[in-house]
């Protein structure tokens, strides 16, 4: 008898029952919400789903993720290793054309990464350090993985609050962004038919990767990484004769990947890291900086719509804030319920592709002006 | 660390300043690019045909120009008329081709535009 309750107590002790806390509770319910919303409401469910059961597992006690496949894919994020993969599958499905098109819509992805340096300027203002506020201020521009790269140079403590941010609010963009859009235009602004984009040759969407990895790379190194793989990806799909690589770059590879960087990303949400004040402000301000971002892409774009006589219409201005390709598609569902003719999908990829290079190159510049030397 | 500066509205500014300054020197770029393409003009005298299509024929009649080698035409003009009756016109719809294909579609594809 005593040996079977010594066994039974044995049992007990070593479950995580026994170690269970309140806070462990709480986030298995954030995680079933999580769930609720990728599998029911179907909110980004690639993405919100592996995130939504990384966070159930993370907060079972006991779990033993010290080691094993899941200490492999927690290294996978904190050695930066899966945001550039993912940029190589995002690089082999994005056509650069609309932006090579229209060069101008470069300046609206530029003018949307101003969310990122209000929720930048704010997380300072608040008390966070130079170097977390920066890797806050990221959010805005709605890039999961350079959300990751940064957060995990700058500031690791903050990672899965901000991660979680981050994808959260990319897969509220069809709900956040339209009611911002029509703040800031007329529905003059939004019936503005656009001119069909002229044809862009193989050898500009040749040569446009390797120039723009030279050029950026030797600007900011510290994001070679990240515009390496995006350009890598994207020559593999306009080369034309590495029509497998590009298929497993943007098939089987990005698939793979997404899983572990989203399970990873749900794994660093245990209570001990995520119920505390910070994540809350994190998640206010990371809508400050996606609100922020959208507006002022909207803003720039009526600017541009005076500059040049009324031929662009200020709603691709939105799609400024990455979120490839669903930015875009936001842009164009607004402008075609403003005007049912209205086709701006191949607008908006403009600025879109120029938001994912443009929150690049802030993470860049933010590394290089606020990481520890 | 030193020299290193806390201001947020100067980090802000200075970020900004860059973002733009990057961007529109990658803009300058492409126009350099678009410049000395050696392919450009065989390009345009191809394409002048493929844009007028659209404007000069009914849509059921223009898509198939594209793909009409190697489509059902049926199955062009059912897509066709599906768009359409979305509500939107016939001048915007320039060709139609499948999303998810195998590379030698592609390849196709890009072969016969580049001719």
């Amino acid at each position: 008898m005593d040996a079977f309750i010594v066994a039974i107590t044995s049992v007990w002790t070593d479950s995580g029952f026994s170690a269970f806390q309140p806070g462990n509770a709480i986030m298995i319910l954030v995680g079933l919400v999580l769930l609720y919303m990728a599998f029911v409401k179907e909110f980004e469910p690639l993405l919100l789903g592996p995130i939504a059961f990384g966070c159930v597992l993370a907060n079972i006690p006991r779990n033993g993720f010290e080691e094993g496949v899941m200490a492999l894919i927690s290294a996978g994020i904190s050695h930066e290793i899966f945001p550039p993969l993912i940029f190589l599958g995002v690089g082999a499905m994005t056509d650069f054309g609309p932006l090579i098109a229209n060069p101008k819509t470069l300046l609206l992805g530029a003018a949307a990464q101003f969310g990122v340096f209000i929720a930048l300027a704010g997380a300072m203002v608040i008390g966070f350090t130079p170097q977390e506020a920066g890797a806050i201020g990221i959010i805005g521009g709605a890039d999961g993985p350079t959300s990751i790269y940064l957060a995990t140079k700058l500031a690791p403590r903050l990672l899965g609050a901000i991660a979680v941010a981050a994808y959260s609010y990319m897969s509220l963009v069809p709900l956040i962004q339209p009611p911002v859009m029509k703040l800031f235009t007329t529905q003059k602004e939004r019936e503005i038919v656009m001119e069909q984009l002229r044809e862009v040759t193989r050898f500009e969407k040749v040569v446009f990767p390797i120039v723009t990895t030279i050029f950026i790379s030797l600007l900011l190194p510290s994001v070679t990484s990240l515009v390496g793989m995006l350009m890598l990806g994207n020559l593999f799909r306009e080369s034309g004769v590495t029509a497998r690589l590009a298929d497993t770059s943007e098939n089987a590879l990005i698939n793979t990947v997404t899983i572990f960087l989203a399970t990873g990303t749900g794994l660093t949400m245990s209570a001990e890291h995520f119920l505390n004040l910070d994540t809350i402000l994190i998640i206010c301000l990371g809508l400050v900086a996606f609100i922020g971002g959208t507006a002022a892409g909207v803003l720039f774009g009526k600017v541009m719509s005076m500059v040049d006589g009324g031929k662009t219409n200020p709603l691709i201005g939105s799609a400024g804030v990455s979120a490839v390709p669903m930015a875009a598609r936001v842009s164009q569902i607004v402008g075609a319920k403003a005007n049912p003719a209205n086709f701006l999908l191949m607008h908006a990829m403009g600025p879109n592709v120029a938001g994912v290079i443009g929150t690049a190159v802030a993470a860049g510049t933010m590394l290089a002006i606020l990481a520890p030397k | 660390m030193e020299g290193q500066t806390t201001n947020p509205w100067l980090i802000m500014a200075i970020n900004m300043t860059v973002v733009f300054a990057v961007l529109i020197l990658l803009g300058v770029l492409m126009e350099i690019i678009h410049m000395i393409d050696p392919t450009k003009k065989k390009k345009v005298e191809s394409a002048a045909p493929v844009a007028a299509a659209p404007v000069a024929a009914a849509p059921v009649a223009a898509a198939p120009t594209t793909v009409a080698t190697t489509n059902d035409e049926k199955v062009v003009a059912a897509i066709v008329g599906a768009v359409v009756a979305m509500g939107y016109s016939s001048e915007q719809i320039a060709s139609i081709r499948p999303t998810a294909t195998s590379a030698q579609w592609r390849l196709d594809g890009r072969l016969s535009g580049r001719n």
